[in-house]
């Protein structure tokens, strides 16, 4: 049984990894979905985390409040099950338990945004020192992450 | 013209306030999805979130956010429609994707909101695009091992 992590928020990232389970062959994994709203339908067991950032305010306090309780709710996941793989497609709730993940010696998969063409996303600029494998949808991202892997798009 | 107004999961109050509160030269009725946006359109019906709003709305002309998910789906189904970069949003991500649509001109993109009153009275229905031709994800078999390691 192989048992990994998806991590994504609503929207576009949640379209995104949708399309990426579709093309995976993931009927002998157990996944543990790490989403930033209870609206959606996720595989296998669910936990809704804040997002760290707002897309309407970027408060530094609450920026910090979230990191803790995050931190605390991740690192239980991780000690609870043996968790080998954390894949996602952002948003920024995945920097946490990416960084986890690293520190426990397990890959990690980060996919930056199909809707990046000439600029970086936040959580890509930070994921591309985290990830063990880091993709770009869209060539001309390779520019900007000269050590990314273009993977077509999802 | 029946015309769907959809802004995705992130409010874009200004424009549908812009375009509940003008008077365009034509025939038209919209519907907007407003996600959880202050601004209550008056004039026109609206609604928060639908999740089956392309099934329900599939005659209707399409006026969108520039999120990826919308602009992606919209181009593979070859839907015609003008899209409209969401620059209230803390990032100003919208633009980027906005710029690679009228680069490659797939779509119709309104960076000012007085870009619709020629672009909605126009011949918009019968104006002619590039077809949009997708690189389709080809990693999964790099994944599938990855996973199985």
């Amino acid at each position: 049984m192989h048992k990994f992590l998806v991590v994504y928020g609503e929207g576009g990232h949640a379209a995104q990894m949708s399309r990426l389970l579709n093309t995976l062959e993931i009927e002998d994994s157990e996944i543990i979905s790490i989403v930033d709203s209870g609206e959606l339908n996720t595989i296998g067991e669910q936990i809704i985390v804040p997002p760290i950032r707002n897309k309407h305010a970027n408060n530094f306090y609450q920026i910090m409040v979230n990191v803790f309780i995050n931190s605390k709710l991740f690192f239980m996941v991780f000690v609870k099950n043996k968790i080998k793989l954390t894949i996602s497609t952002g948003p920024g709730i995945c920097i946490l338990p990416s960084i986890i993940c690293r520190i426990l010696g397990k890959k990690v998969i980060f996919i930056e945004t199909w809707s990046r063409f000439e600029t970086k996303s936040f959580t890509g600029r930070v994921m591309y020192h985290i990830s063990t494998h880091f993709y770009v949808q869209n060539k001309s991202l390779l520019r900007l992450y000269p050590k990314a892997t273009y993977s077509g798009r999802l | 013209m029946k015309i769907l107004v959809t802004v995705g999961t992130t409010p874009f109050d200004t424009l549908i306030q812009f375009l509940d509160t003008t008077q365009f030269n034509f025939d038209y009725e919209f519907i907007f999805q407003i996600a959880n946006g202050n601004y209550i359109p008056t004039n026109h019906i609206s609604f928060q979130f639908n999740p089956n709003i392309w099934e329900d709305y599939k005659d209707y002309f399409v006026i969108t956010h520039c999120g990826a998910g919308s602009l992606y789906f919209l181009l593979e189904n070859n839907y015609k429609f003008i899209c409209v970069p969401n620059l209230e949003r803390i990032d100003q991500h919208q633009l980027d994707i906005a710029n690679f649509i009228k680069k490659e001109k797939l779509a119709s993109v309104a960076t000012n909101f007085s870009d619709f009153e020629q672009m909605l009275n126009g011949s918009i229905l019968s104006k002619k695009f590039n077809p949009y031709i997708k690189d389709f994800f080809f990693k999964e078999k790099e994944i599938n091992s990855i996973i199985k390691e």
